[in-house]
Parts: C-alpha cells; sequence; structure tokens
C-alpha cells in the first residue's frame, strides 16, 4: 500500500498524531482514541507494513512508535510543489510591487488621505 | 420492542493461553437456550445486528469470505473475515480482522456452554477482549429470551460498566492493565 493510501484513512492519522508525543502499547492507544481492538490491529498492522511506525515487544505487550523513513519520502515528493509555492508567492509579491509602483487606481484629492499615504512611505 | 435496563452479569470462566506469538483468550459462557437458536444467533445477519460488534454481508453458516463491519465508530471499519469452519450447530470459525474466533456450542442440560477462543496479537488486550464479550454474550442471551436490552457496543459498552469488566477479568487472568 502506498504511503498515500496509508494516510488516506483518518484512523491511521489519529494513531499518527498519538504516537508523535510518545511510543505508546495498544491498549494505550485504544483508550485514548476510543477504537476496538480488531479494527487497531488492522490499522497498526498497514502502519507496521508501509514502515511508518515499529513495534517492540515490552514484557507480552508491544510498543508502537513512529519511523521516520516515510515521513522523510513524503516530504521529498512534496518539496517541488513547495516550491512552486513559493514561485507562485514571488509573482504575487512582483505583481504587487508592480501594483504599488505603476497601476494605483487614481486617488481622490482628500487631504486627510494622501497624508495617511504620506506617512507610510 | 421494549428494551431492558442492562447490568453486566457474573463474570464468565476465562484463561488465557500462549499460541506461537500470539495468544489466546479462553472464555466460557452457558447460554439458557439450545444450540441450535445460539447457532442461528451466531450467523444470521439480521439476529447478529441485535447483539455483535459488527454487520456481516452475508450469513456466516458456510465457509469462504465475508465482511465484517465493526459499528460504533466514529467511522466505517469493514474487517475482512474468511469462515474457515461452519459445522451447524458445534463449530464455527473464522478470521475477523488479524484476530482468529472459534465458537464450540456443547449441548447441556440448560442450554448451551459455549467455549469462545479469540486469538489475537497482543497479551493486554485480552482483558479488554473478555469484558466486550462479555457485555456482547449477555446482551444475545437476552436477546434470545426475548428481553432484548438493545446493542451495546464500542462507546456505549463505557456506560455499561466496560471498565469494572475489563478490570475484573485482568486481575482474574492475571494480565497488568497499562
Amino acid at each position: 500500500m502506498d504511503a498515500f493510501t496509508v494516510l488516506a484513512a483518518p484512523a491511521r492519522r489519529s494513531i499518527l498524531t498519538e504516537l508523535r508525543s510518545s511510543a505508546r502499547s495498544v491498549n494505550d492507544l485504544a483508550d485514548r482514541l476510543a477504537v476496538n481492538q480488531p479494527t487497531i490491529s488492522k490499522h497498526l498492522k498497514v502502519l507496521r507494513e508501509a514502515g511508518f511506525v515499529s513495534c517492540r515487544g515490552e514484557a507480552q505487550q508491544r510498543i508502537y512508535q513512529l519511523e521516520p523513513g516515510p515521513f522523510r519520502d513524503l516530504d521529498a515528493w512534496i518539496e517541488p510543489y513547495r516550491r512552486l509555492w513559493s514561485r507562485h508567492l514571488d509573482a504575487l509579491e512582483r505583481h504587487l510591487d508592480e501594483r504599488t509602483d505603476h497601476a494605483d487606481p487614481p486617488v481622490p484629492p482628500r487631504p486627510a488621505r494622501r497624508r495617511r499615504r504620506a506617512t507610510r512611505r | 420492542m421494549p428494551t431492558h435496563p442492562y447490568r453486566p452479569g457474573p463474570l464468565a470462566d476465562v484463561a488465557v493461553r500462549p499460541d506461537g506469538d500470539r495468544w489466546t483468550l479462553v472464555f466460557v459462557r452457558d447460554l439458557r437456550h439450545p444450540p441450535d437458536k445460539v447457532w442461528s444467533a451466531l450467523t444470521d445477519p439480521a439476529q447478529l445486528r441485535a447483539w455483535a460488534p459488527f454487520d456481516a454481508d452475508r450469513d456466516l453458516g458456510t465457509p469462504g469470505t465475508a465482511t465484517l463491519n465493526m459499528v460504533g465508530g466514529p467511522e466505517p471499519e469493514p474487517l475482512a473475515a474468511t469462515i474457515r469452519r461452519a459445522e451447524r450447530p458445534h463449530l464455527l470459525e473464522y478470521t475477523w480482522g488479524e484476530d482468529l474466533l472459534r465458537w464450540e456450542l456443547e449441548p447441556i442440560a440448560t442450554g448451551t456452554r459455549l467455549t469462545l477462543r479469540h486469538t489475537t496479537g497482543d497479551r493486554t488486550w485480552i482483558a479488554k477482549v473478555s469484558a466486550g464479550w462479555h457485555i456482547c454474550l449477555d446482551v444475545l442471551d437476552r436477546a434470545l429470551a426475548g428481553q432484548p436490552v438493545g446493542r451495546i457496543v464500542a462507546g456505549d459498552a463505557m456506560q455499561h460498566g466496560f471498565e469494572e469488566l475489563e478490570k475484573a477479568y485482568a486481575s482474574r487472568l492475571g494480565i497488568a492493565l497499562g
């Protein structure tokens, strides 16, 4: 299952959120999320197989923790879009610059407003 | 249909056994109804709706695959099931998500001795699992007696003594809750 399919389930995102603050046992997760046992077992298995969490046995109970790998992959996937977004923001900024310099609507000859604009510059 | 007030009945006879790297709860409970009647309640989707924690997409009385939809949660949770054994009215065994459920029905003078074996991954689950089945089987017994209390699953169970039952079963099974 690819990372986005794994994260498409709200229950799995809730589990990851709970694991952000600390590693937790299944019992602890079930209590915090009010999710029944077969359901949480199912989601933990998916998360484990996709590498988002790992589990270690501790005296007959399993403790789950986050693994950074898939999150790094997600971040790498998003990175070009982040750059695209920042290019858009650059374009927006240029656009605003141009409007300030050349394309401001004519200012009505009201002394009060002109004074405000003067103080800002 | 009128419903009756519900309080959990006495604790069932329980044990926990290792099963490879997993654990099996053995939960023994007598029901006041003959095996054939209990069998129908375990397999017929309409009857499952009265007491089980899931809705079944087909009758569970024949081998093959089925989907069991968990009820009462914040979102639909379909769990895949494979019915491995279906020998009316004695033995029903199916996978339930990652878990395995095996229901054995034995006729006794007062009705049926039900032995449920539930295999799951984590030993600390077993107390929760016991409390869950305790409530479900109480509800099943009352529904078969014509005194329905209404299905009690998920969050509703918290209002019906789930935590007390979980503690009591943990103590009986020697499981530390953590």
